[in-house]
């Protein structure tokens, strides 16, 4: 066969699908690279750590599960703050957005004071500071308030930027069909916002996950608060804390793919029909 | 009209605050690795019940003791980072040590004394948030090793003491330092935060103790969250001169082939060490007395001593010379 006479006369289906398999090449071949150097960093690493830290795989045997069960108290910190934070973030926004001087300071004043302090300091402020005035809450609740207040605070930006982003032709089209400022509100604006800070939030969520270790500190009994206190009385903090972070990790990666699939989800009404 | 968006706001912050206090307020304390309190909160012989019974009706409902009375359970602190006097068992999932076994023995006492059938609550916040005071009615009292002294007595009632602590000082195995001065002038010293040894190294410890050493000077201090880290820092190639700690710690660690030595045979210092209960709280006066009571009956039976053997491997229930 003369290839070199009979190219020329490829019908267009022929150099379509011709076309359409060098694409495919290309694109398996990324992704052969991809998770070749996936796989190469990941062996580094595990030999790396394996040749410094010493593994005590009878007293691994032990301790995993003992700083698994954290996972539950993790999840459940995380949950709740970040339900807290959003809906702070709610709130927060729209005084942000109000007119209303006393309730757009209230709701500055409230970002401007947990973005400008330490996630820690403020932890250690509502547990030591909340009984001074009289409320006794458990260390628990304690520390989903410290994270729901902080992360509401972040969240309340992101809230107010989503708002912000609806295009205004939007509002225009609800006056025009006759809604009120409220419904435009409530069926125009929140649902289009809340899918423009979709990611933020799995965002933030996945942070949240991690600055939940804070709460160690007053003594929740979350994934880090078991690794650092299963390790210490053999001085093996080491292994534990190396055990947590595998924890972190597959937790984040796990959520991470959550994330994806919802954000693949809220985009379905920006596909124009085929 | 901006009054009432302020307090509709205001408002919606406590019902998330109290929802959040009623949904999220059992996993805190009940979350714990199975502790061995249910031995230590097994009902007393029935036989004495009516004696004592009449003895906690006649105690004040609003002082610490009546409130834990009522409440039916008895919460202690204890950090539990701290071997050989209390550490998470990895076989077994339960609090250990010298302390958790003093506080499960007291507990047992205390109700046995009263009739009643407190059960014993684990509270675990980091040392220096017990040592801070100011507790808030977060738990009742620490079992956990505090060393009296005159500046934590302003934030918190003690006991009698139930045993006393030496400070000890251990140096790296490849030490070449084999005397106390020697640490003199800006040697690097690791210690546990807010504990006694960190202040005896900053000249601020506040003891009646004729024996105390005179502590290097010019120390250059690193205080890490507790004395275990200095000792696992140390085994993970970091270099300190020194780790100040309490002494049969130390030993512990030494014992356990961790790659320190013990500089002196002798305490830095010996200091008692107490229940403590919060100064700020409810009125403590009825609970001290009998805990004071429980404690003088542990030692007079051998209790305490037989405790410490086992846990310390060593008497440090009698006060030194």
């Amino acid at each position: 066969m003369a290839t070199a006479t009979t190219a020329p006369q490829a019908t267009s289906a022929e150099l379509g699908s011709r076309i359409e398999d060098a694409e495919r090449h290309r694109r398996v071949r990324w992704r052969v690279v991809f998770v070749t150097v996936w796989i190469v960093i990941l062996v580094a690493l595990v030999t790396f750590v394996a040749g410094t830290v010493r593994l005590d795989t009878t007293f691994l045997n032990k301790s995993v599960p003992f700083i698994l069960a954290g996972v539950t108290i993790t999840l459940l910190v995380s949950f709740a703050s970040i339900a807290i934070a959003i809906v702070l973030a709610i709130l927060g926004a729209l005084g942000r957005l109000s007119r209303n001087p006393v309730l757009n300071a209230i709701a500055s004043f409230y970002v401007s004071f947990f973005r400008g302090t330490p996630l820690l300091l403020q932890i250690l402020f509502l547990y030591l500071g909340l009984p001074q005035a009289g409320i006794v809450l458990p260390a628990l609740p304690t520390g989903i308030l410290a994270l729901g207040f902080n992360y509401g605070a972040y969240m309340t930006e992101i809230f107010r930027a989503g708002i912000q982003a609806v295009p205004n032709g939007q509002t225009e089209a609800a006056y025009s069909l006759g809604m009120t400022d409220r419904t435009t509100f409530r069926r125009v604006i929140v649902p289009q916002a809340f899918r423009i800070v979709t990611p933020a939030i799995g965002n933030d969520f996945i942070a949240m996950l991690k600055d939940s270790s804070l709460v160690s500190v007053i003594g929740v009994q979350e994934i880090l608060w078991r690794a650092q206190t299963i390790g210490r009385p053999t001085f093996q903090s080491m292994q534990t804390i190396l055990v947590a972070a595998m924890v972190y990790w597959v937790l984040t990666i796990l959520f991470s793919i959550l994330q994806h699939r919802l954000e693949r989800r809220m985009a379905i009404g920006d596909r124009r029909p085929a | 009209m901006s009054l009432r968006g302020r307090i509709s706001l205001l408002g919606a912050i406590a019902l998330i605050a109290a929802a959040c206090s009623s949904g999220g307020a059992s996993p805190a304390t009940s979350a714990a690795p199975s502790v061995a309190a249910s031995d230590a909160a097994s009902a007393p012989a029935s036989g004495s019940a009516s004696a004592p019974a009449s003895e906690a009706a006649s105690i004040d409902p609003n002082s610490l003791l009546g409130k834990i009375i009522s409440s039916g359970k008895i919460r202690i602190a204890t950090d539990p980072n701290y071997k050989p006097f209390s550490f998470l068992n990895p076989d077994t999932n339960t609090y250990e040590g010298f302390d958790t076994a003093t506080a499960e023995e007291t507990v047992k006492r205390l109700n046995e004394k009263l009739g009643t059938n407190i059960e014993l609550q684990w509270e675990t916040p980091s040392w220096d948030l017990i040592t801070a005071g100011s507790w808030g009615g977060r738990w009742d009292v620490s079992i956990g090793s505090m060393s009296v002294t005159e500046s934590r007595a302003k934030v918190v009632d003690f006991t009698d003491p139930y045993y006393y602590d030496g400070g000890g000082i251990a140096v790296p195995t490849n030490s070449t330092i084999t005397s106390l001065d020697e640490l003199s002038g800006g040697k690097t010293f690791c210690v546990g935060t807010s504990t006694t040894y960190e202040q005896w190294l900053n000249k601020t410890l506040e003891i009646v103790d004729p024996n105390m050493m005179e502590p290097p000077t010019d120390p250059q201090v690193t205080a890490l969250p507790t004395d275990n880290e200095c000792i696992q820092a140390v085994a993970a190639g970091r270099t300190f001169d020194a780790i100040v700690a309490n002494k049969n710690g130390l030993e512990d660690a030494v014992a356990s082939d961790q790659p320190i030595k013990m500089l002196l045979d002798k305490p830095i210092f010996t200091v008692s060490v107490a229940f403590a209960l919060d100064k700020s709280g409810p009125d403590t006066a009825a609970a001290l007395d009998v805990l004071n009571e429980i404690i003088a009956d542990m030692h007079a039976d051998g209790t305490l001593k037989g405790f410490s053997e086992q846990w310390l491997k060593d008497d440090v229930t009698t006060k030194p010379e």
